[in-house]
């Protein structure tokens, strides 16, 4: 998406610059400071403070205003459904975001999916966030997936579609059907619950998870429809056992990770689960549709630590 | 009686006459007072598929923590809208119903409560046996229980329940074992 420098973004840039240098101990316009701040590709923000760690993540990719023109309308698609700890994505990554959404000049903010169990109210910033975010509008809409192989069809909620930027803010979690879930998988929560339903039960062999080939060929298919603008994916408290509802066992990476392509954040995020991303089928189906980089040589990464 | 069907009374009495109103909310009130059971979230447990409800400990059994919100309910494949691709494990193993409750304390503090009762005691013992992973050290709970960083996890009978805490502070901890003690105690008695 083309974008005009405006006053705005010149003011970010200058902030990232400063941000920059800072990180790497120099000063603006020396090498290492313009080397920090060139934009990457896939960024890994690790420290305590969630809140920090997401807004730095998404600095050193060039800003969200690099992600959100002025004036934009944004949908996110933040997966908050569950209660238990690492099963849901920190309120602080989601009211950060928000606010940076806000702070690029965003027209209005809207929540794809209804939130569950007082979401917001469990981050320690994130209630001022939630007041500043409209939900949708609950109507669904029924749309081809042209290129789909195993899902030609789905119902969407409206706005999915409809908003100017997507942004799919989700946790990587372990996933008794598929081993791991995150950003491609949290598509899903745009959906209704009989599209949802096919995706388990399509193949026609019965079982939840009877054919997770196919569930991970329709997340692939589903991503097609419309690929997340950013990714961002909460690691600082994940589920690595009885995913995706938990209770279970937590591992605390404390790590941020936020990128523009949905293929490639995840296919970082496997570590944190152990897994080797050419494992897992949903994320090799959807580069094989070319939704994007698995192999992450080829992805300008920064990772550090605040 | 449950509060929902005494509004019913009323609702339909108000249609009959203003003058029978008076009376049935007297009678209402009274039955209302007399009602020996505390459901939680208000919910009516005065049905057999509702009698899981019962197995929630009352209010001052978790203070200070309170309900917070309404007991959420799932029969056969609702559990899929309750808890996602985690209903699959249940299903495969005779699941019957499920109550959710979570309790509170201050704005960000929360503890979730989850009963679930299986068709069989077998049945039970498949999802603990999935559910309770290795090196989760036992508790004495129930037929068999086990303990995480923030939750417990039992199974009684064909009842498989956890208590899970979104903290794992001292007190967190000492209340969703309180918690788990008294949905074990209330078992035996309410499902003999």
């Amino acid at each position: 998406m083309p974008h005009e420098w405006s006053r705005r973004r010149l003011l970010a840039a200058g902030a990232a610059i400063a941000c920059g240098a800072t990180l790497r101990g120099g000063w603006p316009g020396t090498s290492a400071a313009l080397a920090a701040v060139e934009p990457v590709e896939l960024c890994a923000a690790t420290g305590t403070d969630a809140f920090q760690s997401t807004t730095k993540a998404i600095e050193q990719l060039g800003g969200m205003g690099r992600f959100v023109p002025k004036g934009a309308t944004v949908g996110l698609l933040i997966n908050h459904q569950f209660r238990n700890p690492g099963a849901h994505v920190n309120p602080d990554v989601s009211a950060a975001v928000a606010a940076l959404c806000w702070e690029a000049g965003a027209k209005s903010i809207l929540s794809l999916k209804d939130e569950r169990f007082t979401y917001w109210r469990r981050g320690g910033r994130s209630q001022d966030a939630a007041r500043t975010i409209t939900p949708c509008s609950g109507n669904y809409v029924t749309v081809e997936v042209p290129r789909g192989q195993a899902l030609r069809k789905a119902e969407v909620i409206k706005e999915f579609l409809a908003a100017d930027v997507l942004i799919n803010v989700s946790v990587a979690k372990d996933h008794e059907g598929t081993r791991y879930a995150c950003v491609l998988k949290n598509a899903m929560g745009a959906l209704t619950y009989t599209t949802c339903q096919f995706f388990h039960f399509g193949h026609g062999k019965g079982g939840w998870y009877g054919d997770v080939g196919f569930l991970s060929q329709c997340v692939a298919d589903l991503n097609l429809l419309r690929t997340p603008d950013l990714a961002v994916a909460d690691a600082t408290t994940i589920l690595t056992s009885n995913g995706p509802f938990g209770p279970g066992k937590l591992a605390k990476p404390q790590t941020v990770v936020a990128g523009a392509s949905a293929v490639s954040v995840d296919a970082y995020c496997t570590r944190f689960l152990g897994l080797d991303p050419s494992r897992v089928a949903m994320i090799v189906r959807s580069a094989a549709l070319g939704l994007g980089e698995t192999d992450l040589s080829k992805v300008k990464v920064r990772e550090f630590s605040i | 009686m449950s509060s929902a069907s005494s509004a019913s009374i009323l609702a339909r009495c108000r249609i009959a006459g203003g003058a029978a109103v008076v009376s049935v909310c007297v009678l209402t009130a009274i039955l209302i007072c007399l009602s020996p059971i505390w459901v939680p979230g208000g919910a009516a447990a005065d049905t057999p598929d509702r009698a899981i409800l019962l197995l929630f400990p009352k209010p001052e059994e978790v203070l200070p923590w309170a309900p917070d919100g309404p007991t959420q309910l799932a029969e056969g494949q609702e559990l899929f809208a309750l808890i996602n691709g985690g209903a699959e494990l249940f299903l495969r193993h005779g699941f019957e119903r499920a109550a959710v409750q979570s309790y509170s304390l201050a704005s960000d503090r929360h503890i979730q409560v989850e009963i679930y009762m299986m068709q069989s005691t077998d049945g039970a013992a498949e999802v603990f046996a999935r559910k309770s992973g290795p090196g989760e050290p036992p508790l004495a709970l129930g037929d068999a229980g086990a303990a995480g960083e923030y939750y417990v996890i039992f199974r009684r009978g064909r009842f498989l329940v956890t208590v899970a805490a979104g903290d794992a502070t001292a007190d967190a901890k000492a209340t969703i074992l309180r918690i788990a003690r008294a949905i074990e105690n209330r078992i035996p008695a309410r499902f003999p």
